[in-house]
């Protein structure tokens, strides 16, 4: 089994050594070409990287890959396509579930694209009066679902993730907005306010899951 | 000329096997035209026998008869202890694994060789059939198999001297044998209830591609637990102090009654129903079955709620329900279903089969004859692996479309330490001993260096079958790691290849040879079982007319396995089979009434 493609040349064909005319496929051989180790996953769909994309064009284009990569097309063939073909499609796949879902895409965006990119992910600190008004919203929803039953406490919750959601949807059109040459520190303000909005909406989310497992007696494991 | 690739529907009672020709999805049958193979093993003196046969000598005491043995696929002892009470054979535990004694050959078998022996018999039919070698095969798993059963039917697949080239979900094969994807876009969920297992899925099929987005199930429930639910009623009305509640006979006899009584209630209103060797008699109407498996029937709903969850999807959006295993027959369930969803039912296709013929369809596509399909499953438990205090870090969550990798990179924690170990889980729970256990991988030869220098990628991958693959990769030199890999169930993949190469059944002769040599040994198993039962049964029960007829049928199997025409010798066994099935049936209840009689059989 090949465990790294680290190819001599990646404008080259690994097959049949001829030039490359694209990336996935080449063109005198018919055999599909390694993804490399580096692509992002807006290349790997072969879509800009931008915050907004048409959800149905990214099924599209994940569909149009699948149909290139997916290792029940190249059952038949030799191991190292199958390779290619599993290393490929699992590529794709998580290209696809990381951009199909706008706030994750968002941060994986902001990932990408930021001054200290790292596998990890940056650290976005909330100012301390904004923790504040969560750690007090989480303790009074608390005490309304204690008092009068989840499903207010629920309701009036989605409402704030439903405005958290709506703002923050707002700031990523906004970011793609921003046309080249802009000011950098307004870009980093932009970027800043984004990521903040995205950390107020994964606390509100985590309220919802200490609540809903709080409220919900524990289902049988159905494994 | 391309490859031919069949479908096996793998059941826990019942397999099938399908292939997709000229246009055409054909369930191929056995000798006597029937479709299903009883999922039995029958291990006697005399031989062993697959199918029917095997299913016939249920209640022979001089037979261990095994069935279920899906069940016992990829998982350890522990893990199915709570299964050991309803299966009369023994299950003994041997490292950590269940296997089955075959005292007659002085050897234990594993649930993957009783799958391949199940699958091998699927083989020959197909082969017969076809008249041509099978090699190539996919094979489908209930949806939320984890990992270690997928790959133990894959093992059970290469012991019958089969490629399996794809392991896919029963329900999403339904879904394609419903020829979904070609035409009719939308979001569709697949309720299929079995024998013992209930699986539901949701599909997504827009433009010819499958995508599963969420799946569920439970593996304890099906249509056997209405028959038990019949059962126990019945029981509480049989006279108490007789001793039958414990009668293992008793039970097997009400528990036939009791699905022939159901069956028959998808049909009509009542039944009655009398079994005199116990002297029992009742009536059963729809209406009481309805209130006995009503908790059943809300049970499956639950797994449903939690996957329409998972995809954040609500019941209104979904277009259709696909109703997939024998129990959905059941009005009632067609009924609970149509309730919940308030939408299309589709149940045209026979329950039975449906499965198979999916699977034949995906043989289709991987033998490279069709593109315009494809299927992209998702899988159905989280994957992580255990951290400090014994908590499970999660790496690939539950439902993530497959194949799929996670990296993460792993170093050591003392000055010159040569080996990391990592233990892999499957599982939803927080910490590590409520979930599955995979597998102990020991990345080893790491140079010796001061703590935290080492930099280790691990990439985990789940391919398309839904079968975990590690590589370890060393940061600092780019070579690849060495990765010793301890399943926790299942095989060792040394254990498989040795079961391979000593494997009768996988032999790589001529296909004409090998179909010879299995009718001949098929024929002697069965020619030795009937002498034995003809030797020790009296006038009363075999008359002299039958005992001429299967005396007249065993001399022509006999004559026929002198000559080399296998499948001559497989049709005069199937004959000789049919001759003896109704003292075969005799024979059970035979052995009913003389347990009640009070005679000791040592089962
Ligand atoms: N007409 C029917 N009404 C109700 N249940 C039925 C009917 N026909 C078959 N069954 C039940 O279907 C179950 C077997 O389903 P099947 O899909 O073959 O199982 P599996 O997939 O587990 O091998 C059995 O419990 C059987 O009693
Ligand atoms: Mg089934």
């Amino acid at each position: 089994m090949a465990h790294s493609f680290a190819r001599v040349d990646p404008s080259l064909c690994w097959n049949c050594r001829e030039s490359l005319s694209e990336s996935d496929l080449c063109t005198s051989c018919v055999k599909i070409q390694p993804i490399g180790h580096e692509t992002d996953f807006f290349s790997i769909l072969g879509l800009p990287v931008r915050l907004t994309i048409d959800l149905s064009e990214l099924t599209e284009r994940f569909h149009a890959k699948s149909r290139l990569f997916h290792p029940d097309y190249h059952r038949l063939e030799d191991g190292k396509e199958q390779d290619i073909s599993l290393n490929n499609a699992a590529l794709v796949n998580q290209a696809f579930k990381t951009l199909r879902d706008p706030f994750e895409r968002a941060l994986y965006y902001l990932d990408l694209t930021g001054p200290h990119h790292s596998p990890q992910g940056q650290k976005t600190a909330l100012p301390p009066d904004l923790l504040m008004e969560i750690m007090e919203l989480k303790e009074s929803l608390e005490e309304q679902a204690e008092s009068e039953g989840a499903a207010g406490a629920f309701q009036r919750l989605s409402g704030k993730i439903r405005e958290a959601e709506a703002a923050v949807l707002e700031k990523m059109a906004e970011l793609d907005g921003i046309p080249e040459g802009t000011d950098r520190a307004l870009l980093l303000s932009f970027r800043a306010s984004l990521g903040r909005g995205l950390e107020y909406r994964k606390y509100l989310k985590s309220i919802e899951r200490d609540l809903k497992t709080r409220t919900t007696p524990a289902r049988g494991q159905t494994v | 000329m391309s490859r031919t690739v069949v479908g096996i529907d793998l059941g826990t009672t019942n397999s099938l096997i399908a292939v997709l020709r000229n246009d055409r999805i054909e369930v191929i049958p056995d000798g006597e035209g029937r479709s299903l193979l009883p999922s039995v093993v029958a291990l006697a003196q005399s031989g062993v026998q697959v199918g029917y046969p095997a299913r016939a000598r249920l209640n022979d005491p001089e037979t261990v008869v095994v069935y279920s043995a899906k069940r016992l696929m990829g998982r350890g002892y522990e893990d199915v202890t709570g299964e050991l009470p309803h299966l009369s054979y023994p299950v003994e535990e041997i490292r950590g694994l269940p296997m089955i004694p075959d005292r007659f050959r002085n050897r234990h078998l594993s649930p993957p060789e009783i799958g391949a022996l199940v699958l091998s018999e699927l083989r020959k039919r197909a082969e017969l059939y076809l008249n041509e070698p099978v090699l190539d095969a996919v094979v489908t798993v209930p949806a939320y198999f984890n990992d270690a059963q997928r790959q133990a039917t894959k093992d059970a697949g290469e012991m019958a001297g089969l490629n399996v080239l794809r392991i896919v979900n029963e329900p999403t094969a339904a879904a394609l044998a419903y020829g979904f994807g070609s035409g009719k876009d939308g979001l569709f969920a697949v309720y299929d209830l079995g024998g013992g297992t209930f699986d539901f899925s949701l599909l997504d099929i827009r433009k010819g591609i499958f995508e599963v987005r969420a799946t569920s199930g439970d593996t304890h429930l099906g249509g056997d637990d209405f028959d038990a639910a019949i059962v126990s009623s019945w029981l509480s009305e049989l006279r108490a102090g007789t001793g039958f509640h414990d009668r293992p006979e008793v039970r097997d006899l009400l528990r036939k009654e009791a699905e022939k009584a159901k069956i028959a209630l998808s049909g009509k209103d009542s039944v009655t129903v009398s079994i005199p060797a116990l002297g029992f008699t009742t009536t059963l109407t729809r209406k009481t079955l309805n209130d006995l498996v009503e908790p059943l029937v809300q049970r499956t709903l639950e797994p449903v709620r939690k996957a329409l969850d998972d995809a954040g999807v609500e019941t209104r959006d979904i277009d259709g329900v696909i109703m997939v295993g024998g129990a959905t027959r059941l009005p009632r369930i067609k009924e609970a279903v149509q309730d919940y969803f308030g939408k299309t039912l589709y149940d045209t296709v026979d329950p039975d089969l449906v499965v198979a013929e999916g699977a034949a369809v995906q043989g289709h596509i991987l033998s490279g004859q069709r593109k315009d399909l494809l299927l992209l499953d998702v899988t159905p438990l989280s994957l992580g692996i255990e951290t400090m205090g014994g908590v499970m870090s999660t790496l690939i969550p539950r439902n993530t479309t497959i194949p799929t990798q996670a990296k993460e990179m792993f170093t050591t924690f003392l000055d010159g330490q040569t080996r990391v170990d990592i233990h892999v889980l499957q599982g939803e729970r927080e910490l590590s001993r409520d979930n599955r256990s995979l597998a102990r991988f020991s990345l080893t030869g790491i140079d010796p260096m001061t703590a935290g220098a080492a930099r280790i990628e691990v990439t985990f991958m789940i391919d398309a079958n839904g079968i975990l693959d590690v590589r370890a990769l060393d940061q600092r030199t780019g070579k690849s790691q060495g990765v010793v890999v301890h399943p926790s169930y299942g095989l060792d993949r040394e254990d498989v290849r040795a079961l391979v190469k000593d494997s009768y059944v996988h032999a790589k002769e001529d296909f004409e040879t090998r179909l010879l040599i299995d009718a001949r040994t098929e024929a002697q198993t069965v020619l030795n079982a009937t002498r034995r039962a003809l030797d020790r049964l009296d006038d009363d029960i075999v008359p002299k007319e039958e005992r001429l007829l299967i005396q007249n049928q065993m001399d022509r199997l006999e004559e026929a396995m002198k000559g080399t025409d296998g499948r001559l010798v497989r049709d005069e066994t199937t004959r000789l089979d049919k001759a003896t099935q109704p003292l075969a049936e005799r024979l059970m209840n035979h052995s009913v009434q003389e347990a009640l009689g009070g005679k000791q059989v040592d089962g």
